[in-house]
């Protein structure tokens, strides 16, 4: 009993002190989980908050500033003013690079860039559509050559397939091809570790539906 | 027992230093800032604050620590606490960040153009879309206040000035010949094409230290970085055909283009008032190349060559039905390329450097006329930024002008240099209230004198979307080559501008007024005295109100603009017996120009409708009084659309206008022929084609 005692004392004494490394994990894990539940902007602002804390802690880690970026990127899509719209995604910019000098020629950083350029284009697509379809489209070909299995590829080309007008090269038919074949990589991706991005599942299947709804 | 020692044990482990960080957190105006980020630095542990600012966290942290805020769209505030056994209370204050897009802009006489961040009014599709504008960057600004509607001429008429008193500017340098040689009673169009360029500011007045000679307005052109991909495009249309290969590569770009003019299928579809013996045909090539040097610094070169002829059958005036032959031949060659990089980190400097010839070879109903204009120009400035947006400018130009004009058996030249130097400092005194004030000097070498032109501006933000601007200043302008031909005995012209702006901008409309005045001093006026033919004794005023409403919001899918100017102005030169207004003037001047967007079939379509009222006239009649009859109102619709579709998957469009669809016999002027026995006959100054049709089509490979 007395070593009971003791054991349960070290592992507490243990848990509490060990900063970093599982506790980072679990602080991921548990924002990420609020991540995949928020719903309006000021939820998604907030779990951007968080996970920008917990970039400013873990100086080595990628993925905090690239949680914190893409929670902006959502964020923005529900933001009605434009000029809010351009500075929630500057912050988003920032973030991705702190991300990349991270982790450079990372596939789902690289991913992130043009899910950016798209959201850009779609605060002012009268102005911006040239420059930054053109910019979305070169940062997908970038992505798809560093990793063909990545279903967030999928999806974010389906997007940029499924709302592009179809006198600039949108394709309604290509998008729904791209959403089925992210479902498909979606139910056989491996994710790294458990906080590592694994987002964009529902986002596909509600796509997928808009494409089958027009036909 | 054991289980009790257990618990005892875990409940102060879990109870250690759990202390409370509460506040407010709010802006430095005083109001709540939601939804900011509460954190201490270095630790997870943190918060948002909610909608009224208010927040409230518990850390086990203890000790010194650094306690922050932030919030986008403020500075963020950070403060050094140190965490011992008792609640923290804290209530930090976010700066507001000035942001550009909520900064005051100097607006006073400026139309600032393609430029996202500031005031919004044309960009390059809007030129290439506005109906009437027949895509040349002129056309379309004048469908913009402050300009009068000439239908008969090429260049900008400014607030009561002639097109010799706007200056075209591209990347600070002055170009000499922006427009194709005159033509009897046909507008030539610009020799650079809308799509070259990344921002446009038409200034109606009141313009920068930084440009010079134009008594009137500037027009600022400022061309595209490097381009945005690897294409091939072409482009064919009543009036000829094009093609160009734009090569991209990480750090720069090339394009070089040609352009094939053959205007003989448009003035075959379209009837035209002028008759033709060679419709006009032009010839050009053009090389545009960008590098980045280093990091920071950035390589423009762009070089023209264009050659055209042209010969046509025009009404003289030294007797009835007098057909005159006007041939003409022309070259321009023109090369710009500047530079631009920062080298320290508060420093920044632009070299720029140009050269363009010019030769005209013309046959003026058996005159012959040859002239040779050639420029060469360098340009230096220099900018020294401070923290948040202010800085000061500096810099210096030289521009060696020759021209060489054989007219019959007279020749006449003008050799010259010409200097400036200038200083200029824009400066935020609040984020509210900006000032920009500067200096010119100039020198002229052909009359031997130099003047000091002070140029003063303000702005300041009377609301969120609004604010007012007030624009003073000096400009000097050297008279025109055939004055200095005669006699370089001339001080320069000049006109004092007082401008007064207001301005609101909503996120999709946009609503300006502005007052003016302009007094005009020492103009080139001929005098009686035979000894001295010309001297500036010429003197005139020009006042008057624009006003500009453009809306993109409330019918849906349109945008539409209405702009307004009304003007009075007099003057007393060149050869006006008294005081009077000039012929080119309309007191009031109307465009209604709406395009709409029907996305169904991806195509734009875009309605002008253009007013002016009559202009003055010279009337040789006896007992009437100079200028004192004006022509009929000017009334005319055009219509163009524009639809993107594409051909083989590659971006095309196919653009169609008609110009004047009433019909309507518009008079510009009227020109009298002396029939020898005290009476004239009256003919009409007539625009070039009554109702035109143009189609064309581009398309772009990738």
């Amino acid at each position: 009993m007395k070593k009971l005692s003791i054991l349960i004392i070290l592992t507490l004494s243990l848990s509490i002190s060990y900063a970093g490394g599982e506790k980072y994990v679990q602080k991921m894990e548990s924002t990420i989980a609020k991540l995949d539940t928020a719903s309006s902007l000021n939820s998604f602002l907030q779990v951007a908050n968080m996970f920008e804390r917990i970039a400013a802690v873990e100086k080595t880690e990628w993925l905090p500033s690239y949680y914190a970026a893409y929670a902006y990127v959502i964020a923005n899509y529900m933001e009605s003013s434009k000029k809010k719209r351009d500075l929630i995604l500057d912050k988003a910019v920032v973030l991705t690079s702190e991300s990349d000098s991270l982790n450079p020629d990372n596939v789902e950083i690289t991913l992130l860039k043009a899910y950016i350029y798209s959201a850009r284009l779609s605060v002012k697509p009268g102005s911006r559509g040239r420059e930054y379809g053109i910019k979305t489209a070169n940062m997908l070909s970038k992505a798809l050559e560093m990793d063909n299995n990545n279903p967030r590829y999928y999806l974010l080309k389906g997007q940029d397939l499924f709302y592009t007008p179809p006198m600039f090269g949108g394709d309604k038919q290509e998008a729904k091809k791209h959403f089925e074949k992210a479902l498909n990589k979606y139910d056989v991706f491996q994710l790294e570790t458990s906080i590592h991005p694994n987002w964009g599942k529902d986002r596909t299947e509600y796509l997928l539906k808009q494409c089958t709804k027009e036909e | 027992m054991k289980k009790l020692i257990l618990i005892f044990l875990v409940l102060p482990l879990s109870m250690v230093g759990q202390t409370t960080i509460k506040g407010i957190v709010s802006d430095n105006e005083g109001n709540p800032v939601p939804y900011a980020n509460i954190y201490l630095k270095n630790t997870y542990d943190g918060t948002s604050s909610d909608i009224n600012g208010n927040f409230e966290f518990s850390t086990s942290e203890k000790g010194s620590l650094v306690f922050g805020a932030s919030c986008i769209g403020y500075k963020s505030f950070e403060q050094e606490i140190t965490i011992k056994q008792e609640n923290v209370n804290i209530n930090p204050v976010l700066e507001i960040e000035i942001n550009e897009l909520d900064m005051v802009v100097i607006t006073a006489g400026a139309f600032e153009a393609s430029d996202e961040k500031k005031a919004v009014v044309l960009k390059p599709i809007d030129i290439v879309t506005t109906a009437g504008s027949q895509g040349d960057i002129y056309g379309a600004i004048q469908k913009l206040p402050g300009t009068q509607i000439i239908g008969e001429r090429e260049g900008l008429f400014v607030r009561g000035g002639d097109a010799s008193e706007t200056k075209t500017i591209i990347d600070n340098l002055v170009v000499q010949n922006p427009y194709y040689s005159p033509v009897p009673d046909v507008p030539q169009r610009s020799r650079f094409y809308p799509f070259l360029f990344d921002g446009t500011m038409f200034s109606s007045g009141g313009y920068s230290a930084i440009y010079g000679q134009a008594l009137s307005s500037a027009l600022v052109l400022k061309t595209l970085d490097i381009a945005d991909t690897t294409n091939t495009s072409f482009g064919i249309n009543l009036v000829g055909a094009n093609a160009s290969h734009t090569q991209k590569w990480n750090n720069g770009s090339i394009a070089i283009g040609g352009n094939y003019t053959n205007t003989k299928p448009y003035f075959q579809i379209n009837n035209t008032n002028t008759e033709w013996d060679l419709e006009p045909i032009a010839y050009s090539g053009e090389i545009i190349f960008r590098q980045k040097l280093t990091k920071t610094g950035m390589l423009k070169l762009h070089t023209t060559y264009d050659t055209s002829e042209e010969s046509l059958f025009y009404p003289g005036t030294d007797y009835v039905d007098q057909k005159k032959k006007f041939e003409q031949h022309n070259n321009n060659y023109y090369i710009n390329s500047t530079y631009r990089d920062i080298f320290s980190e508060n420093w920044s400097y632009y070299l720029g450097t140009s050269y363009s010839k010019d030769n005209d070879d013309i046959n003026n109903g058996g005159i012959g006329i040859e002239s040779v204009e050639e420029m060469a120009q360098a340009k230096v400035i220099l900018t020294r930024h401070f923290q948040t947006y202010n800085n000061v400018k500096f810099g210096g130009e030289v521009q060696n002008l020759f021209v060489n004009e054989v007219y019959d058996t007279l020749n006449g030249k003008v050799d010259e240099t010409y200097k400036a130097s200038f200083l200029e400092t824009n400066y935020f005194i609040t984020k509210k209230l900006a000032a920009r004030v500067g200096v010119r000097y100039e020198h002229s070498s052909i009359i031997n004198k130099s003047n000091v032109a002070p140029r003063i501006s303000l702005a300041y933000k009377t609301g969120k979307e609004s604010q007012i601007s007030l624009a003073f200043g000096h400009f000097y302008q050297k008279p025109e080559n055939v004055y200095l031909y005669q006699t370089t005995n001339l001080e320069f012209e000049k006109a004092n501008h007082y401008i007064f702006n207001y301005q609101w901008l909503g996120e999709d409309r946009t609503f300006r007024i502005e007052l003016y005045d302009k007094e005009y001093k020492d103009l080139v006026k001929n005098t009686d005295n035979q000894s001295i033919w010309l001297n500036n004794s010429g003197d005139g005023y020009a006042r008057g109100v624009d006003i500009f409403w453009r809306d993109k919001k409330t019918i849906p899918f349109s945008d539409f603009w209405i702009s307004y100017s009304f003007i009075d102005t007099k003057r007393k030169y060149r050869d006006f017996p008294v005081s009077a207004t000039p012929t080119f003037v309309s007191k009031h001047t109307m465009n209604f120009v709406y395009k709409y967007w029907i996305s169904a079939i991806t195509t734009s379509v875009s309605l002008t409708y253009s007013f002016a009222s009559g202009r003055p006239y010279y009337n040789p009649n006896d007992n009437i009084d100079f200028h004192s009859q004006l022509t009929p109102n000017y009334h005319n619709i055009s219509l163009s659309m524009s639809k993107l579709t594409s051909i083989f998957g590659h971006f095309t469009v196919v653009y169609a206008s008609l110009d004047n669809v009433l019909n309507r016999e518009n008079v510009f002027g009227y020109r009298f022929i002396d029939e020898g026995n005290g009476n004239y006959t009256r003919i009409n100054v007539r625009p070039a084609g009554l109702r035109t049709f143009f189609i064309g089509a581009f398309i772009s490979i990738q």
